[in-house]
């Protein structure tokens, strides 16, 4: 009877050691033996003025474009070569091809379009990336959506459509759908089953997992990468989770649900603030990026939270990891352009960075 | 590295109060400078504040009105190193409130470029 009891101790405890982070079947990236290469950062010729209040990064046509503040623009396009600025698009305003504010910048996989959502309008200013370059100031297309649905920060267009995806609450569901007038059409696609978010309030779902969306145009998925959670799920165009993919290192912290899902400080109200992370966060994935069936993911863990580096994930189209990057700066956004061999980043201090593959 | 654990933060914070600030307003007093850099005058669309923290602990906050916030800072001595923090508030009631007493003078302002630096 005393060797059954034992048995029972230990089988639970093996349980317990043995407790996966999602239910079902996922991807496990440390069972895979992949390649690791080392980037190395190169210099260039941005000057330091140029890049204050940047927050993101894109490569294009051979040109850096970036987003900052402090700025008459919001987004500037710049000649790497000689540092010169080639195009300035997004005048501050409320006026046609203005914008009050534009942080992340979209891009479709052949760069020839690039977009950013003013969060403050609520609309989406649709570039082409030629006659940016040829001194047309004015987007393509200027998309007000009718519905703020959460913090949308990264914008999917897709054929007539276009895709969102929630940072913060406001939805309860993953993706959000406009029609190409910005009229709202349904929120759809579940949410990972983590390990102890089975009874999660459905209103803090978005924070909890929060991340960077990319649609993938090869395969017609799309993929979130978590900023908090070392996950990365892949969905069908219907909002089914295909995999999960786990790793490259384990990053699952604490967090705590606030009731009511806004806080107040002052005279100012900020609803979706749902969700208070542990002091001690590692941060997972900051950035997330799709060219050619591949995703290309900008992982943090405990290099990022020591600023002493990150890794690019490259993953297939499944979530299956394919190669390591490893850049001896932390990033914090980035975009790559692999024909190139050229990674352009933001790092911790604001600073642009370039690095070569 | 708490700057970096706190950007991502800070700037879906810096979205949500530009997106639904919800505030009473003061209106500016009737004596307050407001430099209209627009040309034509009273054309610009912008009101730029900016508030300097000097390093003898004192603060001054300075006002433009003209579309450009860069000309601004130039008018206010300020360089773009020396900026704390910019937001920017589109709340037309609030901005309506704030210039009461310039309602006839700024009537085209639409924006509160509201920028904090140090010296």
């Amino acid at each position: 009877m005393r060797n059954t009891g034992l048995y029972l101790l230990l089988l639970t405890l093996c349980c317990a050691c043995s407790r996966e982070p999602l239910d079902g079947e996922f991807i496990d990236m440390s069972g895979y033996d992949v390649p690791c290469i080392e980037a190395v950062e190169v210099k260039h010729r941005v000057t330091e003025e140029e890049c204050y209040g940047i927050f993101d990064v894109r490569t294009a046509e051979g040109k850096v474009i970036i987003t900052k503040e402090f700025s008459d623009n919001l987004i500037h396009v710049i000649d790497p070569e000689s540092g010169a600025v080639a195009a300035t698009v997004l005048h501050l305003g409320r006026g046609p091809g203005e914008a009050v504010n534009s942080y992340y910048i979209g891009m479709s996989e052949d760069r020839s379009r690039f977009w950013a959502k003013d969060l403050a309008l609520n609309q989406i200013n649709i570039f082409d990336t030629r006659s940016v370059l040829q001194g047309s100031r004015q987007p393509l297309r200027t998309v007000r959506l009718n519905r703020y649905s959460g913090t949308e920060m990264d914008i999917m267009p897709v054929g007539d459509s276009i895709y969102t995806c929630s940072q913060l609450g406001g939805t309860v569901m993953r993706f959000n759908v406009y029609d190409s007038t910005g009229t709202y059409i349904r929120s759809f696609g579940t949410f990972p089953r983590l390990r102890g978010t089975a009874g999660l309030k459905d209103y803090a779902r978005p924070s909890v997992f929060g991340g960077h969306a990319v649609y993938m145009e090869d395969c017609s998925r799309f993929a979130v990468a978590n900023d908090c959670i070392s996950l990365i799920s892949i969905y069908s165009p219907e909002g089914t989770i295909i995999s999960n993919a786990w790793g490259p290192e384990e990053v699952l912290p604490m967090y705590e649900v606030k009731e009511g899902g806004s806080t107040g400080t002052g005279g100012v109200s900020i609803s979706g603030e749902s969700v208070g992370w542990d002091e001690e966060q590692i941060p997972a994935y900051y950035c997330l990026r799709s060219y050619g069936g591949k995703l290309y993911a900008l992982f943090g863990g405990t290099a990022g939270k020591e600023g002493s580096g990150s890794t690019v994930v490259v993953t297939d189209s499944n979530g299956i990891p394919q190669m390591y990057i490893r850049l001896d700066r932390t990033l914090i956004r980035f975009d790559i352009d692999p024909e190139r061999g050229t990674i352009w980043g933001v790092d911790s201090d604001n600073t642009l960075r370039q690095y070569r593959i | 590295m708490k700057r970096l654990l706190l950007l991502g933060l800070a700037l879906l914070v810096s979205a949500a109060l530009n997106a639904q600030i919800v505030t009473s307003s003061a209106a500016l007093d009737p004596e307050t400078v407001i430099t209209d850099l627009s040309e034509p005058e009273g054309s610009g669309t912008m009101l730029i504040s900016v508030s300097i923290d000097y390093s003898d602990g004192t603060d001054s906050t300075m006002y433009f009105v003209g579309n450009s916030p860069e000309a601004a800072f130039k008018a206010a001595g300020v360089s773009v190193p020396q900026i704390t923090n910019m937001t920017n508030i589109t709340n037309e009631d609030y901005i309506r409130r704030m210039l009461v007493h310039f309602k006839d003078r700024f009537s085209k302002v639409s924006l509160w470029v509201s920028v904090s630096a140090t010296e």
